[in-house]
């Protein structure tokens, strides 16, 4: 039986048709973890047991129990934590089980996984790349096939961004629609859990499982979670906006594939309406300074007592972000830069409100270019948040997002395409999405990025 | 330099720990005495990584029911903010706490004194927030318990309204038995669930501005000094008057007081230097994401009933009861033994209807019996008002009983009666006690004094 | 909030966020950190006035727990501390502050 490439659904199919035990399975994976980890560098912690329920991949900044959890950080090198994300625990409840903990950019502060104390994750595609960030490991575990699918978590591009370098399908839910009690927080008002997979019904599974009110955290929503997979199937139009604005300074060849793509949706019988959005260039704005306000404050409890090591470990991406952070709501500065980003963010989601009378979802590229070579990152300031320049706007108004390949440059390096839809419909993203993979399979993007690491 | 030319100007900071089962954000058993260090924690209050904070829905509920009671303004729109310092006993390097919207502002006590004087002392604010672990200090080390951390504490801030220690003192037993009427905290300062920290300064005055209060005064001193570690309601007035000294006395030689945080030596009787506070600390509050804020409509305000408060309780004493001041005071205090009282005092009455005993002043007479202690007040309310009984019932005198115990004890007691006859006023009380005892107590005294007189006279 | 940053102000907001920078670190701050502030000031160009801040997306209120409720995570002297070395007896312990 030829494991290669499985979604998540068909090994659960699989297993119960016993056409697989869950030992075969588990060694096909460790197996291919020991080949492949070395030279990709994708799980700083793996767990090398086997037991009766799917593996799974998850970015290191959710807490496992007794599993090491360090967020990428030299801070937390020796971090075992004595309780379970919700997450995971939801996961765990559901027949998966973690098969080892994906590298990331330390604290999530990045997007090429190149801040991270372990050395970057290296992307699948080409070993002098970067996978993206920060969940660049969690995008290249799936990518690579060293796990079915993977849990990674965004505050602004964290999870489309590797989606995106990598090939593979990622999706950013409303923020509050999955619970954050057990994710080593970074940006509270901006954190979201969200799965990394090879198929949209899988996202939509995993989606089903780990969504849903959580009495541990009190952002996560009342809203009842929906029947995801259910509603992938229903016969349904929509209109697409598109707006300029993020079309700007995005590479040729990803603007033409995605421009082919959008043909594609107008065959299909979905309407495109051009519309006008607030420049993202606020949003990347409101988003330094909220993130790093955030950050700022999240990272003040390790001071090394009670666990972790000495705040001297931080490294200097955490160490400016700290500071930047205490800067703008210091010195006198909170109305000026803080409140002032508050409510930019309101008139970010206004914005939105209002186009989203005459759309149901937005589409643009994810990156406005395909994967850097590592070390790249460097000639920018905010250290990428150019890079997210297309995800800010929707992550700092809580939206949901997917993104999924939709083609390969000429150097062979996935070009992705995002979706943003209005609060809580995920279900309609992954309906738009579902439709996309059963009429182009991606373009075998997937199918061949896996291929690549057959043995 | 005359003292009477400076006037202390006194601002009060006071922690009262809620007794609710559960800490502030999580539910971990809020009380820890006796237990075992860090055995009461879990990841929110350890502040591990990942961890989040959910609200206690008691300890909001009776932060507002405290606000009433101090009759604040509630606030319709209140939130949590971060306020953040670096410290052992702080797990997160933040406290979850109140800032710019806390549950309530502008309240105050006011305190009744003798000849019908009131003085009314104001609240700024009242807010809620997370308490931080324990620290002990050993030699060269500092260990730290997080029992204590999370535990929800309601902050009182009042205007700088006071100017005699006298009035702090006042103003918290005040406060303690308002408190401890809600029944929302022991408010017991030597065990640490009421915490004072009086901020003290003095404004030099010409001498007859000195008979304005303070919101009158536009000025106030441009420098406070705060006190910590007044753990006894023993050595608020004392550590306040020490402070008060200190800084007139710096004054007076043409300097200012530092503005600092100070502590009290309990054993020296004095304050000492802990921190110098030149400036405001920094602490970077901002809204604390991880909690959606509170919004509260006007039923819900009104739906939160006050019981009766001490004050309202003793005028109802004087009223109904036609008690006297003291004792209708004295009886407030504690609403266990006013409850008690009336309980009692229904009973009794209750009683004497079906016995048709006549007693003049019930209420009082039985006030007086709680008050002085006559009767053990661990006895049931039946026991009591036996008891009681007893005690009131006017005596029948057995005539003949009695003369017969005089003569007994004159014969027996021939010195006294002469020393008595020579003058010796305290003779006659010697053979009245004597006789009393002889007749168990059974007799009025009026009665023996009555006949002792007619009797030694004779 | 114009006003040129100096070394001074960053060794006070490294201690402000209790980290402790070397000359050359402190050195290298001073530019991304200026250039980010340069940038973030392009919210000035938008008008706010009578804007409310958006603090939660979720326009979630009143989330609370019932006090007394069950505690399902209490944590266990080998839980409490596994993950430190500052430990005697029960206590985490740590050199004498003042």
């Amino acid at each position: 039986m030829n494991l290669l490439g499985k979604t998540v659904l068909e090994i659960k199919s699989l297993i119960e048709k016993k056409k697989i035990s869950y030992n075969e399975l588990w060694e096909f994976f460790l197996k291919r973890i020991k080949k492949y980890n070395p030279r990709l560098n994708v799980f700083l912690t793996i767990v090398d047991k086997k037991t009766n329920k799917i593996p799974i991949a998850v970015k290191d900044n959710f807490c496992t129990k007794d599993i090491r959890t360090t967020a990428a950080s030299l801070v937390l090198d020796n971090f075992i934590p004595p309780y379970e994300s919700t997450v995971t625990k939801r996961l765990i409840d559901n027949g998966f089980s973690v098969i080892g903990k994906t590298n990331m950019d330390a604290w999530a502060h990045g997007s090429s996984t190149e801040t991270s104390d372990y050395r970057p994750t290296k992307n699948p595609w080409d070993l002098e790349r970067s996978p993206g960030g920060s969940s660049g490991g969690s995008a290249a575990a799936v990518i690579s096939y060293l796990a079915p699918a993977a849990i990674g978590s965004e505050t602004a591009g964290s999870i489309r961004g590797p989606a995106s370098w990598c090939g593979v399908i990622g999706l950013k839910p409303t923020y509050g629609r999955v619970s954050r009690y057990g994710l080593i927080a970074m940006g509270s008002s901006l954190d979201c859990p969200g799965p990394l997979t090879l198929s949209v019904k899988d996202a939509a599974y995993i989606l089903e499982l780990i969504a849903g009110k959580d009495f541990f955290d009190a952002t996560s929503s009342l809203k009842e979670k929906e029947k995801y997979s259910d509603f992938l199937n229903k016969k349904k139009s929509y209109i697409l906006g598109i707006a300029d604005d993020y079309f700007e300074g995005v590479d040729k060849e990803t603007e033409k594939k995605v421009n082919e793509a959008i043909e594609i949706f107008k065959k299909m019988g979905h309407r495109i309406k051009k519309i006008k959005l607030l420049s993202p260039k606020y949003a990347i704005s409101v988003y330094t300074i909220l993130q790093r306000v955030e950050v700022s404050s999240n990272l003040a409890r390790y001071d090394g007592i009670k666990y972790g090591n000495s705040r001297q470990n931080f490294k200097e991406e955490a160490k400016k972000r700290m500071m930047l952070g205490a800067y703008t709501i210091s010195f006198g500065c909170f109305d000026a830069y803080y409140k002032k980003a508050q409510q930019v963010r309101t008139l970010i989601i206004q914005d939105f409100n209002e186009k989203f009378k005459e759309v149901d979802m937005i589409l643009s590229p994810t990156m406005p270019i395909t994967a850097l070579k590592l070390g790249e990152f460097k000639k920018y300031p905010f250290f990428g948040e150019k890079m997210d320049v297309l995800a800010e706007p929707a992550a700092v108004a809580g939206l949901p997002a997917i993104s999924f390949p939709v083609g390969l440059d000429k150097n062979n390096l996935p070009i992705g395409l995002q979706l943003v839809g209005r609060y809580f419909e995920e279900k309609e993203i992954l309906n738009l999405s579902y439709q996309f993979e059963k009429e182009t399979e991606f373009f075998g993007v997937i199918k061949k990025g896996i291929e690549r690491y057959s043995d | 330099m005359d003292k009477k030319d400076y006037l202390p100007i006194i601002g009060l900071e006071i922690h009262i720990e809620l007794k609710t089962k559960s800490k502030m954000f999580c539910q971990c058993q809020a009380d820890f005495f006796g237990k075992e260090p860090n055995s009461q924690v879990c990841p929110v209050c350890l502040g591990l990584p990942g961890a989040l904070p959910v609200p206690n829905k008691k300890a909001v509920e009776w932060t507002i029911l405290l606000a009433k009671a101090l009759n604040c303004q509630i606030n319709h729109f209140s939130k949590f903010d971060r306020k953040h310092y670096f410290y052992p006993d702080l797990p997160k390097g933040y406290q979850i706490s109140q800032y710019d919207q806390p549950i309530a502002n502008n309240g105050f006590i006011k305190i009744y004194y003798e000849k019908g004087l009131e003085k009314k002392f104001r609240i700024r604010r009242v807010h809620l927030e997370e308490d931080t672990g324990k620290l002990i200090h050993q030699g060269e080390e500092t260990l730290i318990d997080f029992n204590r951390s999370g535990l929800p504490l309601v902050e009182i801030v009042t205007e700088p309204d006071f100017n005699k220690s006298e009035d702090v003192k006042r103003f918290l037993e005040e406060l303690q038995v308002i408190i401890r009427y809600l029944d929302v905290s022991y408010a017991d300062m030597e065990k640490g669930s009421m915490r004072l920290e009086p901020n003290i300064s003095i404004k030099k005055l010409k001498t007859q501005n000195l008979k304005l209060k303070t919101n009158e005064i536009d000025n106030l001193p441009s420098y406070k000094v705060e006190v910590k570690n007044i753990n006894s309601f023993r050595f608020v007035k004392q550590a306040i008057d020490y402070e008060v000294e200190r800084q007139i006395k710096i004054l007076e030689k043409g300097e200012m007081p530092k503005q600092e945080t100070r502590g009290y030596d309990s054993k020296k009787g004095i304050t000492y230097s802990q921190r110098s506070k030149e400036e405001a600390d920094d602490y970077r509050y901002f809204p604390e994401p991880d909690i959606p804020p509170m919004v509260f409509s006007s039923q819900e305000i009104e739906r939160t009933k006050l019981p009766e408060l001490p004050y309202q309780r003793y005028q109802r004493y004087l009223k109904n009861f036609s008690l006297r001041q003291q004792e209708a005071f004295l009886l407030t205090r504690d609403k266990k033994i006013a409850d008690f009282f009336e309980e009692v005092n229904n009973k009794f009455q209750t009683q004497s209807q079906k016995l048709s005993l006549k007693i003049d002043n019930s209420s009082q007479a039985i006030a007086n019996l709680i008050v002085n202690k006559k009767i053990s007040l661990n006895l049931d309310v039946n026991q009591f008002v036996n008891k009681a009984i007893t005690l009131l019932l006017p005596k029948k005198t057995d005539k003949e009983l009695l003369k017969k115990v005089i003569n007994k004890i004159l014969t027996e007691n021939k010195k006294a009666v002469s020393d008595y006859q020579n003058g010796k006023k305290n003779a006659l009380m010697f053979l009245v006690g004597q006789v009393m005892r002889e007749l168990k107590g059974k007799v009025e005294v009026k009665e023996v004094i009555e006949e002792l007189n007619i009797r030694v006279r004779s | 909030m114009k006003k040129k940053l100096t070394k001074d102000d960053i060794y006070y907001l490294a201690d402000l966020i209790n980290v402790s920078l070397t000359e050359v670190e402190a050195e290298s701050f001073i530019d991304p950190l200026e250039k980010t502030v340069q940038y973030i000031e392009n919210l000035n160009e938008l008008k706010t006035e009578g804007v409310k801040p958006t603090f939660q997306t979720t326009h979630l209120t009143h989330i609370f727990f019932k006090d007394g409720e069950e505690n399902q995570r209490g944590l266990n002297s080998d839980e409490v501390f596994r993950n430190t070395k500052n430990k005697k007896n029960r206590y985490f312990k740590i050199q004498k502050i003042r």
